[in-house]
Parts: structure tokens; sequence; C-alpha cells
């Protein structure tokens, strides 16, 4: 126990300092070389009878070790998990994902993963990675750098699989050279420094290019290999038509794991033994996995995960509730937790409460760009906005939505971000209508006798907010704002809509106010995808700058070029993307969170609203406080590999 | 017994059935048309729908999002994407699902199984339940039983089956230990075929089975029943009686024969209920079968998943229509082949 606290304390503390336990960062990897080797039951068995090779010959030649949470955990059991409409998000840190780089613990600092290190050379402008040696596929065959150059030479840029290159590989609109150096090492050279690279590569695209990359299996459906007569053979056998199909069919995966092709080698914990069937499919243990425990115990330290998928969400929620699950932190919303709370007595399984990557839960966004000339010359007023943040009542949003939780938050960053200044997070947050109304005088917005306020030319000042459908809480939140507004005069016409038809109002300008999830604020994501702070994506959801972005992407051909702190927003993006200093990393960023809170671009009501984690009562080394988002890909930086089921098996597990 | 009528007329018949096979050809032509409009009416397409839910928090560039069009060959006119559909499915490719990767082909053939091993005992168990009781209550009308079947048939009627399999879920994992959702209990989900997962199985069948049966059940009762009551004051009935033919005898040969048509004259839609009809059902109970698929599939807008899914069901139509009008003239004396 006292373990357990003294853990939690230091990972609140590297949380704190932004540091991490990844003081073994950057390459060296605990020394693994005198370790003796064992391995779960079930594998012992066969390399007994021969099926297998010796464990210390499955692993590579310096395993990567791994300190458990709490406690060196034992072998055995099965994660029993479930997504609904197969739509798994968080899930896949059930099975992985195994990225190219990794999170550390403390949610934020970059680790080495497949890669065994990364470095600059070349003035920045190339990207080196060196992998592991002896690493091997789950079927046994070696990993290297051939199978990055199959990656890049035959899927990237082959115009049939893949019609354009990766953004993620594009600087200044050039496509990186790719070069295998030898077996272990490959380099990327770029036309500027790709500062965001390992950030990438620890994120969303790290954890997808394992999956093109086993060119031993891959190859027998690439017509670069493949016999031209056999692989048509193959292609009609499969029921499909062209080549493309069906080698885009034997590497699809669902949140990183192959659901129907139990062929497809990876390098995940687990690997597919039984493929998706009536909405069931079964991962289990790699006998190749490349992680150790400090004793030597190769992990996973569990069986195998057995996945279901819901035909909707409901029937997933009364499936937790009924106990037939061990491990849920998939779309979880918070106003189920009564429901889960209720039933974790008799469902063996007990429900925490982590926390999100929202550094609120709703952006309310004003667009700057708005095609109405009165209104955009208000909402690119400062006064304006700051009359708006005060005017919400941001604890009567916390009673009423989320049952009491959440702290009056801007849209800034989350608790333990490197970037986060706790007086922008509040800047503007306390609930004052007198000192909104009196903003709104001044700048000349007058009210009539119904209280209601008058633009300019006299016509009366009404807004129109657009809130996406089946959004958790939105709705709820867009009715209080509508009555908070009203309050000090403003009138805010609230529709809801379908997200294919803000899609179109984002994309026609036809924006007046936005409001959306403010989510991707956290450290893996931000620095490379700062969705809310910086105008850059124009397919995203930002709504304050719509035209700004469509500038910033088409590179000044079209939309509407920024001036002041939003063209100074935009270039501290750019700094970003080819800055490699940390120190100066975390200046630009703050300088990005300054310019934000300046300008309210963003308006956030709460955040730290927490949202519930599913856990079997004897599942051990997952944190008691933790966060998942799409920002770590679930959870990955907990490392499910090291979680065990005390006693060897879930005590809730269906006999 | 053959009916006289169908033994004269069979050259008749075969023209007509011949005439009626085209107009099935032309028909599904022009549903196919319908159905691939009807699937691109909602603003967007896949890779939207990708991009903006089920890719989970990605962020798309125009780039990716361009690229991601041209692989599903979504960058082409609409025309195009329907030629080349059509031509596929003609040649029984009916194409790759977007959002699966796999072939359509594959994903019916998962589902498909154990949606006839739903829809199929329910369909029969409504028709064996249903036109019976509907007899016996037109000829003992306003007796205790006939309340009670009118009753309870008003019950099912008026229940929504999604509410009614809601309550039934709660009763059986409440007083009975029931599975809470899924056709197999945790202990035989991952097992392989044995006789004790086929009475698992069976355990479980019986929620959607009377979920699903429930209102087919009670809409059959009270048509064969009002069918019935006409038919039994009519002149013919008493004509028969007079000449003695014994009353089972005389109600089978006659009344029955005219008061089944609406029944048979359904028939033509029970076929496609069979595969799409338990969707909001199949959501709650949690089964794999072909409703949820067609469901996911509009909603992500996959267009040749559910454009096969759709064509196949007219399919069953138009082939279910032609089969209740071929058992109608063999039932009904009155039809003729014209």
């Amino acid at each position: 126990m006292s373990r357990k606290m003294s853990r939690r304390k230091f990972l609140k503390i590297s949380l704190s300092a932004g540091a991490g336990i990844a003081a073994l960062s950057n390459g060296v990897p605990l020394a693994a070389q005198d370790m003796m080797y064992s391995e779960a039951p079930e594998l012992a068995e066969l390399v007994a009878a021969g099926d297998l090779p010796p464990v210390a010959d499955r692993l590579p030649a310096n395993p990567v070790v791994i300190e458990p949470l709490d406690s060196i955990g034992e072998y055995g059991g099965a994660i029993r998990t479930g997504i609904f409409q197969n739509r798994g998000f968080q899930a896949r840190s059930a099975w992985g994902p195994e990225p190219i780089l990794r999170i550390g613990w403390d949610s934020s600092t970059i680790e080495p993963n497949i890669a065994e290190s990364w470095e600059y050379a070349n003035g920045g402008n190339t990207f080196v990675l060196h992998l592991r040696e002896g690493m091997k596929w789950s079927d046994g065959e070696p990993f290297g750098s051939h199978d990055f150059d199959f990656y890049w030479n035959h899927v990237l840029t082959n115009s049939t699989l893949s019609p354009s290159p990766r953004s993620e590989f594009v600087i200044n609109g050039e496509l990186a050279e790719f070069e295998m150096v030898d077996d272990l090492t490959v380099q990327w050279t770029f036309v500027a420094p790709h500062a965001n690279l390992p950030g990438l590569l620890s994120h969303w695209i790290g954890s997808q290019l394992p999956r093109w990359m086993p060119r031993h299996y891959l190859e027998q459906f690439h017509p670069d290999f493949a016999d031209a007569a056999e692989l048509d053979a193959k292609i009609a056998e499969a029921g499909f038509s062209t080549w493309d199909e069906l080698f885009n069919n034997r590497v699809a995966v669902q949140y990183g794991l192959h659901f129907d092709n139990v062929d497809l080698p990876n390098l995940l914990p687990f690997k597919t033994s039984r493929p998706m069937e009536l909405n069931i499919v079964v991962a289990d243990r790699n006998p190749y996995y490349w992680k150790v425990d400090p004793e030597g115990h190769q992990l996973p330290y569990i069986n195998q995960v057995i996945l279901t998928n819901y035909e909707g969400a409901d029937v997933r929620d009364a499936a937790i509730a009924a106990g037939e699950m061990n491990w849920v932190n998939t779309d979880l919303t918070f106003t189920n937790f009564p429901l889960y709370q209720e039933n974790a007595e008799a469902g063996n399984y007990e429900v925490r409460l982590w926390q999100t990557s929202r550094s609120a839960e709703h952006t309310i966004m004003f667009n700057h760009n708005a095609k109405d000339e009165g209104l955009r010359e208000i909402f690119n007023d400062v006064r304006f906005k700051q009359a708006m943040s005060m005017a919400i009542d941001r604890q009567t949003i916390a009673n009423v939505v989320y049952q009491g939780f959440g702290a009056p938050s801007q849209v800034q960053v989350i608790p333990g971000s490197k970037f986060r200044v706790e007086e922008y997070v509040t800047r503007h947050t306390e609930y004052d209508t007198a000192a909104a109304g009196a903003l709104l005088d001044d700048m000349g917005l007058t009210a009539g006798d119904d209280g209601m306020r008058t633009r300019a030319d006299g016509s009366a000042l009404s807004i129109r907010m657009d809130i996406s459908i089946g959004q958790p809480g939105s709705e709820d939140v867009g009715e209080l704002l509508r009555e908070f507004l009203a309050e000090v005069g403003v009138d805010l016409d609230v529709r809801v809509v379908a997200r294919e038809q803000i899609r179109a109002l984002i994309d026609n300008n036809d924006i007046e106010c936005g409001i959306w999830i403010a989510d991707k604020c956290s450290d893996s994501m931000f620095p490379h995808t700062p969705v809310w702070h910086v105008p850059f994506l124009p397919t995203d959801w930002n709504q304050w700058g719509p035209q700004y972005a469509v500038h910033y992407a088409s590179g000044g051909e079209s939309g509407e070029a920024p001036m002041g702190d939003v063209a100074q927003v935009q270039q501290l993006f750019d700094q970003m993307k080819t800055t490699i200093d940390e120190a100066e990393r975390v200046n630009i960023g703050q300088e990005i969170m300054r310019l934000n809170v300046d300008n309210l671009w963003n308006i956030g009501d709460v955040g730290e609203v927490p949202i519930p984690v599913v856990l079997g009562t004897n599942f051990r080394n997952y944190p008691a406080q933790g966060f998942t988002s799409f920002d770590w890909l679930g959870n990955h930086q907990y490392h499910i590999e090291q979680c065990y089921f005390e006693g060897g098996e879930w005590v809730g597990a269906p006999s | 017994m053959i009916s006289p009528a169908l033994f004269l007329d069979w050259e008749c018949m075969t023209s007509y059935i011949i005439r009626r096979f085209l107009q099935m050809i032309v028909i599904m032509f022009i549903v196919s048309i319908v159905a691939f409009v009807v699937i691109q009416l909602p603003p967007g397409d896949f890779v939207d729908a990708y991009v903006t839910t089920i890719s989970g928090g990605e962020t798309f560039t125009q780039e990716t999002i361009d690229a991601l069009r041209a692989q599903f060959g979504l960058d082409e006119p609409f025309h195009v994407q329907y030629l080349k559909w059509i031509t596929n499915v003609l040649r029984g490719n009916y194409g790759v699902s977007f959002q699966h990767q796999r072939t359509v082909a594959d994903l019916l053939g998962e589902r498909l199984p154990l949606t006839l091993a739903i829809t199929f005992p329910t369909a029969l168990l409504v028709y064996l339940i249903a036109i019976p009781i509907g007899i016996y209550s037109a000829l003992n009308q306003y007796s205790f039983l006939d309340y009670v079947f009118s009753f309870i048939g008003f019950i099912g009627l008026a229940i929504p089956n999604f509410l009614f399999a809601i309550i039934l879920l709660y009763i059986g994992s409440q007083y009975f230990d029931a599975n809470v959702a899924g056709l197999f209990s945790p202990e035989y989900e991952l097992a392989p075929w044995s006789f004790a997962k086929f009475l698992d199985l069976l355990a479980n069948l019986w929620i959607p089975v009377i979920v699903v049966g429930t209102a087919g059940t009670a809409g059959t009762i009270r048509v064969m029943r009002g069918m019935m009551l006409d038919e039994m004051r009519q002149p013919y009935v008493e004509t028969a009686r007079a000449k003695g033919l014994s009353e089972a005898r005389l109600i089978f040969k006659y009344p029955v024969r005219v008061a089944i048509s609406p029944v048979l004259s359904t028939i033509g839609f029970v076929l496609p209920a069979l595969i799409s009809g338990t969707a909001i059902v199949a959501i709650v109970l949690n089964l794999p079968t072909t409703g949820p698929l067609l469901l996911n599939a509009l909603l992500a807008q996959d267009m040749l998943l559910a454009g096969s899914m759709i064509l196949f069901l007219s399919l069953l139509t138009v082939v279910g229509t032609f089969v209740s009008d071929m058992l109608l003239a063999w039932a009904d004396p009155r039809i003729q082949f014209e």
C-alpha cells in the first residue's frame, strides 16, 4: 500500500514537473543483458513440446524492461471489453497499441518504443530511428529496416495504395527522402527540421505504420513482388476485383488490432486468434512480444483479450451493469456514472474517475470571419468576448449538466501540461453580469426597454449558435448559455443540427457562433495539432477563424489573411513545427496560450470533468487516477502489458 | 389435390409467369437506381462520416481527405459510380464495404444464418399460432377465450417491439438469470458448437422470438378473425350447410380459403422483414443479425454494403410478392391469369 501511495505521489510530481519517469528516455533501456527470462506456463508447454523456440530466442537482444506500476504480476486471465457499433476509439489500449515511439507514464513525455532511440542529424533536417536488434513479428519473423523500406517504397509512395503521400511526412510541401541506412537504422531527410515527428510517431500515425510493414507476409499481395497469375488467383478467391482491395483487406485493422485477418503479423502484446465473428473477437498473448518485467518475466501478464461489439451504446451499458466486462473506458459518458456505480459490487468491477484531454468541456467560438459585417466587428472586439465569458455561470453548468463536477476553465491545456499557465486558465471565468453588461454598454450595444441589446445599426443583437447533434452535454450547455446570455441582453438563437450540416456551415463560412468539445488539449497533441488554439486546419471543427484556417492551409491563395495576434499565433505554430529544443518549444506553446487568453478566441465552460473507467475489482497495476482520450490512443501510456489479475483470473469471470 | 382452375389454365399460367418474370427484371433495375440515389441523398459521403465520426478523433488534411475519396472511388461522378457497382453486381461481385474492408458477400454470409435462425422460426410460429386462433375466435365470437386472445392481441399490437424487448430483457435478467444481451451465455460465447451450446442458444432465443413474433401474431389474428366473421355470414356458407356438409369440412373448404387471402397476399412483405425488419429489436437485444448491419451501413454511408443489402431486400420483396400471388391463385378460385 505504501508503495502504491509513493508511486502515485511520484506520478503527480512528475506530472507537474513535466519530466516523467522517462529518466530512461532517449534510448537507454534498463540493462537486460544478464537477465534470466521466463514466460507464461502456456508458452512454456509449447516450448517443451518443441512447437515454439525458447523465450530467450524469441525476445530481442535487449528487451524493453517495463517497471510495473505497483507490483510484479502473475500470468493468466482475460480482459473482457466492449465497443459499440464497431466504434472503439479508446479500446485500442486494451491490446496495445504499440506506436513507433510512445508517451510515458506522465502522459506527456515521448519515449522510445518499437524504435530503441531517435536523433536529429544534418542540422535537424534528418530524423534518424534506431531499431531493436533481434526484435520479431508475432509470427517469429525478424522485424527491421527492411519493413520500413517496404512501407515507404511500396505502400506510401505507391499511387494505387496511397493516392497522395501522408501529410505527416511532408514539410513545406515536400515529401521526405527515406533511406535505409542499415538493418537497424532508417532515416528521413526533410527540407527543414520536422520537430513534431517524434510526437506524431508516438501518436496515431505511429501506431498505424506497423500494419503496412510486415513485408515477409504482405509481399504475396503486392504486384511489385507477387507472381501476377498467383496474385490474380488470390484476388479472385477472396472475392475482390483489384489487388489493392485485397491488399487493403489483408492489412485492415480496427483501432490497431486486425479484427478479421488472423494471419497479419503484429508487434502488439496480443494477436488475433479468433477473428470477428458474430460480434466477438479474441486476441491471445503474442509469444514474440518484446517486453519483460524487471524480473525477466515476458509480458504481457494477461492471457487474452475478449472484445464484444455491441449493436448500441445502451446495450453495452446494460452489459457493463450486468458485470460482463472488466475493462471499459471506451466512450463512457459521465452522465452514466450512477448506473455503473450502482451495479459495481454485484458486477465485480469498480468505477474510477479519470480525466480526459478536454481543457474545457466546450469551446464557444464566435466566428471572427462572420459574413455579417456588424457581427464580425462585434466578435473581433475583445470586450465582447470578455463580456460573454463573464456572463456564463459556470457553477450552474457544473451543477446542472455535470453533477457538480468541473472547474471554470478557458480553452487552454489540461492540468499537468508543460504549456499550462494557471492564471490564463481562470481569467475572465468569474460570473459577473454587471461587469459583462458594462463592457457591452462600453461597446455601444445599448439595451432597450425589454433589456435586449441592439447593434449600432439599430437591429436586434441576435446570434445564431449551431450545435452538433449527439454530443453528450452540448445541448444542455447550449440551453443554459441561451439563458445566461439573455441575462446580459444578448439573444442566442440555438439550433441543433447534424454534424454534416455543421461541416457545410463551416466550409461555406456560414457559422455565427459554434460550440464543440474542447479536446486534444494535451502535451501529446497540442504541439502538432492545436485545433482550437491556432486556426490552421480548415477540415477540422475550429469555428472562430475558419477563413484564417483556409488561408493558412492554402498558402495564402484563398481565405482571409489574418493580421495582428491571429497572424502571430500562426507564425508561432510554424516555429513549433521546426523547433527541436524542448525549452524553446515550451516557450512557444505558452506564448500561444497567452495570445489565446488575451483574445478569448475560444471561450471555455468547465474543465476537469471526469470520465468513468470500469475495471475488474482484482485488476492490478492501473492508476487510480489517470488520463484517457484519443490523445493517448486511449491510455496506452499505462502499459496494458504490465497489468494483471490478482489470483490469475478476474473474480467475475464466467465459470 | 390440384385445383381444377390451375390444371385447366396451365398454358395461361406459363405465359403469366414469364410476364411476371420480365416485370420483375424491370422493377429490379429501377429499384437499383432508386436505392443508389436514396443512399446518396443525405449530405456528405462515407469519407465525411469517416472523418467526422468513425476515425475517432484523428484530424485530416484536405489532401488526405481527397486521397480517401479517390481510394473509395467517391470522387467519380454519380452515374460512373452506379455503373461500376451495377456491372459488378451483375457479375456476382457485390463490392467491398468501406467500413470493414471486407467483401459484402463475406459480411452478409457471417450474419445471414443467425438472422434466418431467428426470423424463420418466428414467421412459422406466427402463422401456426395466429391462423388457428383467428379461426377459433371468429367461430366462437364473444366467448371467454375470444376476449382473452383479443386482449393479448391488442396489447401485442400496441407495444412497440423495442420496448417489449427491454421489458422482457429486464424480467429475464432479474428473475430468470438470462443473459443480458446476445444469443449465448458468456461461458458458451467462445465455445465450439456442441449440444450444450445449442441448448444455451435455445435458452436465449426465446426473448427475440417472442418479441419479434408478438406484433405479427397479433396482427394476423385480427385479420383472420375479421375476415372469417365476414365470410361466415355469406349465403354460400348457409347453402353448404343446408346441403349437409359437415361443419369442419365446410369451414376449411370454403370460408377459411377465402379469409386467408389477405394473410397470403402479405407474405411478400414477410421475406424482407425476415432480413431487416428486426433492426431495432436486434440492437436492443444485441443480436448480430443483418438489421443492425444495414442500419450502420446507412449511418456511415457505406455505399456498396448498404446498396447491395437494399437491392437484396428489394429482390426478396419482389420474389415474395410473386410467391404470394401464386399462393393466392392456388387458394382463391376467383383469381384468373389474365
